[in-house]
C-alpha cells in the first residue's frame, strides 16, 4: 500500500520535471494499459482467450474520432457512446462465440479482429487507409485539454479509476466466479454451473467489460493524436496486449499496466538508439523477453518480489 | 399428475440416457420423499453419476421426466435447478483449486445475490451487504463441518478428506433442499469415513434430503433409509439395506 501511494505520488509530479517527450511516453503507457487491463479481466481471470482485443480498440477510436468529426458530438459523449456501441458488439459477439473454447475460440476472435480491421480500412465512413484527420480534443467548458500534460493527467485518473473498479470486482463474488471457470485456473465450467453460476452470462460479462476497457483507451488514443488509421490496430496489436499482460502478470490489476510500459519503454529506447540502428527490433525483443517471462516468471514480472524473497530466504537456510 | 408430483420430493419418470449407442440410464423410476436419506449403489458403470448428471442438468436427457416440487427439471440449465434448491458434490471433487476455501463457499452462495455487476465494481452498499452475508453463511458452513480454522487455506495444500468437506461445503453454503453426494466415501480411510457419515447424518437430521452414490457399504449401511441397486443403468432392486442384501438378483449382480 505505501509503495503504491509512493509510485502514485510520483506519477503526479512527474510532468512537472520532466520533458514532453516522456509525458507524451507514459500517455501512450497508460492508454495501451486500458486495454491490457480489459485483456487480463476476460484472459487472465475468466480464462477466456481473446486475441482480438485490438479491435474494440479500434472500435472505440472510430466510433468516437467519426461522431465527433462528422457530427460534431462532443468528445466525452463519442467516448461515452463508444463505449456503449463497442459493448453491444461485444455482446453480440460474446453470445456468438463464447460457447467454444480454448484454440477455436482464439482463432473466432482472430476473425473478429480481421474483420473489423478490414472494415476500418475499406469503409468510406472511416476514410479508409488514409484514415481521419483533425479529430478534436477533449475540452471542459472552454478550455481544451489539447497539451500533453492534460492528456497526462486525464490518462491518470481514467486508469486509477479502472484500476480501482477492476480490483474490486476482482475481490468480489463475480472475480471468484470468473476463476471458478476458468479452465487454466483450477476452475470448472460444470461445477461452476452447478452452484448456481450462469457461466454463459459470466463469460459474455467478461467479454463486455474487457471491450469496454479497450472502448475507452482507443477513444482516448484517437482524441490525443487526432489522427487515425487503422494501422495502430492490426492483429499484431491484439497479441501485443496479450503479450504485455503475460509479461507483467496475467492475474492482476498491476501487471498489465507494467507490461504496457516495459512494451513501450522497450520500443522508445531502441528506437532513440544511436542512428536508429535498433528501430524495429522491437518484435523481436518482446517476443524474446515474452518467452523469457514464460519459462522463468510464468505468473509474470508482478511475482519479481515474492521469487526473490523465496530465493533469499533459501540462500540464508543454506548458510 | 399433480397430487402424484406433489406427494414426492423428486421423481424421476422412465429417465434414460443414451451416449451413442450406449444406455447409460434406461428408463430408472424412482422417487425421492422429503427428509430422505436415499443411498444409491451399483458396480461401476451402472450409471450412478449419470443419474446425478442428468437430475442435476449437467447432461441433458434422452428421454422420460424429472420433477423436483412439482417443477419439471426437463430441458432446464445446471445453474437454474440449483436455484430451485438441488446441489451437489462431484466423485471428482472438482473444487475450484485456485480459490480459498472461504472463496469456494462465497462463490457458491451466488443464486442469493442481486447485485449487479456495476454495484460491485463500485462497492456500492447492496453489493457489500450481499458479500458480507456470504461470508457470514459461509463461514458458518464451515464451522458445521470443523474447517472452520482452514478457511484461508488453498485447497490442494488440504487432505483429501478435508478437500471432500470443502465440496460438501459448497453444496451446502447455498442452502439447498436436496443435496446429492456423488461417492463422498470415495478415498477416505475407515476412521475418516467414519467421520463422514457423521457430517451427512448431522445435516439429514438439519433436515436436508439427501440422494448419496456410493461404494463403500459401511456406509450405506449405517446411515441410509432406502437403497436403490442400480445395474446397467437398470433398477435391480429397491429397499432398506437388509432387504436388498438379501435379493438374489444383486447378490449376483453386484455385492458377491
Amino acid at each position: 500500500m505505501i509503495l503504491i501511494t509512493v509510485v502514485l505520488g510520483v506519477l503526479v509530479v512527474l510532468p512537472l520535471w520532466t520533458s514532453h517527450y516522456i509525458i507524451s511516453t507514459c500517455i501512450f503507457i497508460g492508454i495501451y494499459g486500458m486495454a491490457a487491463l480489459g485483456v487480463s479481466v476476460l484472459m487472465g481471470y475468466a480464462g477466456q482467450v481473446n486475441l482480438g482485443s485490438n479491435a474494440f480498440m479500434l472500435t472505440g477510436a472510430y466510433i468516437s474520432a467519426v461522431l465527433s468529426v462528422d457530427l460534431g458530438v462532443s468528445p466525452w459523449l463519442g467516448t461515452l457512446c463508444a463505449a456503449f456501441v463497442t459493448a453491444v458488439i461485444a455482446y453480440l459477439i460474446g453470445k456468438a462465440i463464447l460457447w467454444l473454447h480454448g484454440f477455436i475460440l482464439a482463432v473466432a476472435t482472430a476473425c473478429f479482429a480481421v474483420v473489423m480491421y478490414r472494415l476500418a480500412c475499406e469503409l468510406e465512413i472511416t476514410r479508409g487507409v488514409y484514415g481521419l484527420m483533425e479529430i478534436p480534443h477533449y475540452s471542459i467548458g472552454g478550455f481544451v485539454l489539447d497539451k500533453e500534460i492534460h492528456y497526462y493527467y486525464l490518462v491518470l485518473m481514467v486508469l486509477l479509476f479502472l484500476s480501482i473498479i477492476t480490483s474490486n470486482l476482482i475481490r468480489s463474488r463475480v472475480g471468484c466466479g470468473f476463476t471458478a471457470l476458468n479452465l487454466f485456473h483450477g476452475g470448472s465450467e460444470v461445477a461452476s454451473e452447478s452452484v448456481g453460476i450462469n457461466v454463459a452470462k459470466l463469460k459474455v460479462h467478461a467479454f463486455v467489460l474487457s471491450a469496454v476497457y479497450g472502448s475507452v483507451g482507443g477513444s482516448i488514443y484517437a482524441h490525443y493524436t487526432t489522427c487515425l488509421t487503422p494501422q495502430p490496430f492490426n492483429l499484431w496489436w491484439g497479441l501485443v496486449l496479450i503479450m504485455m499482460c503475460t509479461i507483467g502478470g496475467m492475474r492482476s490489476v498491476l501487471g498489465p499496466i507494467i507490461g504496457s510500459t516495459i512494451y513501450i519503454a522497450l520500443k522508445e529506447v531502441l528506437r532513440i538508439t544511436p542512428s536508429g540502428t535498433l528501430a524495429g527490433f522491437e518484435t523481436f525483443a518482446f517476443g524474446l523477453l515474452f518467452t523469457l517471462s514464460l519459462i522463468f516468471m510464468p505468473h509474470g514480472i508482478i511475482e519479481l518480489p515474492s521469487l526473490v524473497g523465496q530465493s533469499l530466504k533459501k540462500f540464508y537456510k543454506t548458510r | 399428475m399433480a397430487e402424484q408430483v406433489n406427494r414426492f420430493y423428486l421423481e424421476c419418470k422412465n429417465v434414460t440416457k443414451n451416449f451413442g449407442g450406449v444406455c447409460a440410464v434406461d428408463k430408472l423410476t424412482f422417487n425421492i420423499s422429503k427428509g430422505e436419506l436415499l443411498g444409491i449403489i451399483g458396480p461401476n458403470g451402472s450409471g450412478k453419476t449419470t443419474l446425478l448428471n442428468l437430475i442435476t442438468g449437467v447432461s441433458a436427457l434422452s428421454r422420460g421426466e424429472i420433477w423436483f416440487k412439482g417443477k419439471k427439471l426437463n430441458g432446464l440449465l445446471a445453474h437454474q435447478i440449483c436455484k430451485l434448491g438441488i446441489s451437489r458434490t462431484f466423485q471428482d471433487l472438482q473444487i475450484f483449486n485456485d480459490l480459498s476455501v472461504i472463496d469456494n463457499l462465497m462463490v457458491s452462495c451466488w443464486k442469493e445475490h442481486v447485485s449487479n455487476m456495476l454495484e460491485i465494481m463500485l462497492r456500492l452498499p447492496r453489493a457489500r451487504k450481499e458479500q458480507e452475508k456470504a461470508y457470514v453463511r459461509s463461514m458458518e458452513i464451515l464451522r458445521v463441518l470443523s474447517m472452520d480454522e482452514k478457511a484461508s487455506a488453498m485447497p490442494l495444500n488440504l487432505p483429501f478428506k478435508e478437500r471432500k468437506l470443502v465440496g460438501i461445503g459448497r453444496a451446502l453454503v447455498s442452502n439447498p433442499e436436496l443435496l446429492l453426494l456423488d461417492e463422498p466415501g470415495g478415498g477416505l480411510s475407515v476412521g475418516e469415513l467414519e467421520e463422514l457419515s457423521e457430517v451427512i447424518v448431522r445435516l439429514h437430521d438439519q433436515g436436508v434430503t439427501i440422494l448419496f452414490i456410493e461404494h463403500r457399504m459401511e456406509i450405506v449401511r449405517n446411515i441410509s433409509d432406502r437403497v436403490i441397486v442400480l445395474c446397467f443403468g437398470q433398477k435391480l432392486s429397491e429397499g432398506t439395506f437388509d432387504e436388498i442384501q438379501k435379493d438374489e438378483k444383486v447378490i449376483s449382480a453386484y455385492l458377491g
